[in-house]
């Protein structure tokens, strides 16, 4: 099987093998998200290509400690990319995310309406129909939810970060994530095809 | 939601979703996955919002990495390679490259062994071959001398004091020549053996003399009808006489 075509356990299968090429395929794969992700938590796009890079070094490097039955490798690659964003704010004892501002994502409900953002790469129509649906489903959340989920996932804030930004107890942080995670989830799955 | 062992089961499950959402503090962070490892009912809730996690991550701003990046993470990895320690062997495969000497040792060893057994071996079945012949000859002996039909010959010189036997079978039709004290003869002659009867001498073989002069030769005839009845030993050319011309010794049996 062609590499850009293996699954993404069989490319760390053989990342765990030290095949470079597998590296090669999942950096492929992966990488444009993981900077997008990485430039919008940093603020600074030369910084984000370090933690690109050091990201993909730490999978090749720890590969073995990615065991699929405790998750996704997506969820890990993003969870490696968030700890590294992380530890660069707090060398940096800077946060450039904030609510109004910072944040490059779409305000109030407008997910839906914002233009692919991979339109100009080549895509197969169900990865566009699957991004419209998760657009969609963003859009209809609460916006006090969608805060959460953006400053969260997108941003890379820690849940107290997260609470002291929308000025709520970390309580009330929590039962939005909570709530926002369920609705997506039903979301999502009604409109699964 | 059902309660999960060993956490307060409403942070926890207030925690799951900002866990997923790479939310928590790293100590939090492994506070939920060690409930996660041992809890199959919160893998399970995990594993349903992860999807959605996945699905969120359609939606992410997406950057294409300039191409050096790429090339800079490729060189990172293969420098680092090149530093990795060679994979730890095992006992038995430290061993393997002493164990290969000593089996090429071993191996040389038993082969030179082989050598010298089987020169051994050649050797002892030489020397068996000789003594089985002489087991033979001595054999033959004992039975020339055992037999019935023996007679015997003494053999005088008419022209010196030199003398010998001669024993002859007439049962087994063999004779046994004995002479001692011979004297050396040029290569160019040989000593010749005859039994004589009703029809004239007989050549029946030629004698080896060691260096001290002595000689004998057992001699096998095809026939026993015949009859002998006088036996010598004659000096003659090295491919022999038909008959014999220059006898040294010569006596009678039974005389």
């Amino acid at each position: 099987m062609p590499l850009p075509e293996a699954s993404d356990l069989d490319l760390m299968r053989r990342i765990r093998q030290r095949d470079e090429t597998a590296l090669e395929a999942l950096y492929d794969r992966y990488a444009p998200r993981l900077l997008g992700l990485a430039t919008q938590m940093l603020g600074q796009t030369a910084l984000a290509e370090e933690i690109l890079q050091e990201a993909f070094f730490r999978v090749w490097e720890r590969a073995e400690t990615f065991d699929p039955l405790r998750g996704q490798l997506a969820v890990w690659l993003v969870a490696v990319l968030r700890n590294l964003c992380r530890d660069a704010l707090r060398q940096q004892k800077a946060r450039p995310m904030t609510v109004e501002s910072a944040l490059s994502l779409p305000e109030e409900s407008q997910w839906a309406n914002l233009p692919d953002p991979l339109s100009d790469v080549p895509a197969t129509a169900s990865a566009r129909a699957r991004r419209e649906r998760v657009r969609r489903a963003l859009a209809q959340l609460p916006e006090d939810q969608r805060q959460v989920v953006e400053l969260s996932f997108f941003g890379g804030l820690t849940r107290r970060e997260i609470a002291a930004q929308l000025k709520d107890p970390e309580g009330t942080v929590h039962t939005r994530a909570r709530l926002a995670l369920q609705k997506l989830r039903s979301l999502l799955q009604d409109e699964e095809p | 939601m059902k309660s999960h062992s060993g956490m307060n089961d409403e942070r926890l499950e207030e925690w799951l979703e900002l866990y997923l959402l790479g939310s928590l503090e790293p100590e939090e962070a492994a506070r939920v996955e060690a409930a996660l490892a041992r809890d199959p009912d919160l893998r399970r809730a995990a594993a349903d919002l992860q999807r959605t996690i996945v699905q969120l991550l359609e939606v992410a701003p997406e950057v294409k990495p300039a191409p050096h990046l790429k090339a800079q993470l490729l060189k990172r990895v293969r420098a680092s390679r090149a530093l990795e320690p060679r994979p730890k062997l095992s006992w038995w495969q430290r061993l393997a490259p002493g164990l290969a000497l000593t089996t090429v040792v071993v191996a040389v060893g038993l082969a030179i062994w082989n050598i010298s057994l089987t020169g051994q071996v050649q050797t002892l079945a030489a020397q068996n071959a000789t003594a089985q012949a002489e087991a033979t000859r001595l054999q033959q002996l004992i039975a020339l001398f055992t037999a019935p039909g023996v007679q015997v010959a003494q053999l005088a010189s008419p022209t010196s004091a030199l003398v010998g036997e001669t024993y002859w079978n007439t049962t087994r039709a063999q004779a046994l020549f004995v002479v001692h004290n011979l004297p050396p003869i040029p290569t160019d002659k040989t000593y010749q053996l005859w039994l004589i009867g009703p029809n004239g001498a007989e050549s029946v073989g030629f004698l080896q003399v060691d260096a001290e002069g002595r000689g004998h030769a057992l001699v096998s005839l095809t026939s026993t009808d015949k009859e002998f009845s006088a036996a010598g030993i004659s000096l003659e050319p090295a491919s022999g006489s038909p008959q014999p011309t220059d006898v040294i010794l010569l006596g009678d049996f039974n005389s």
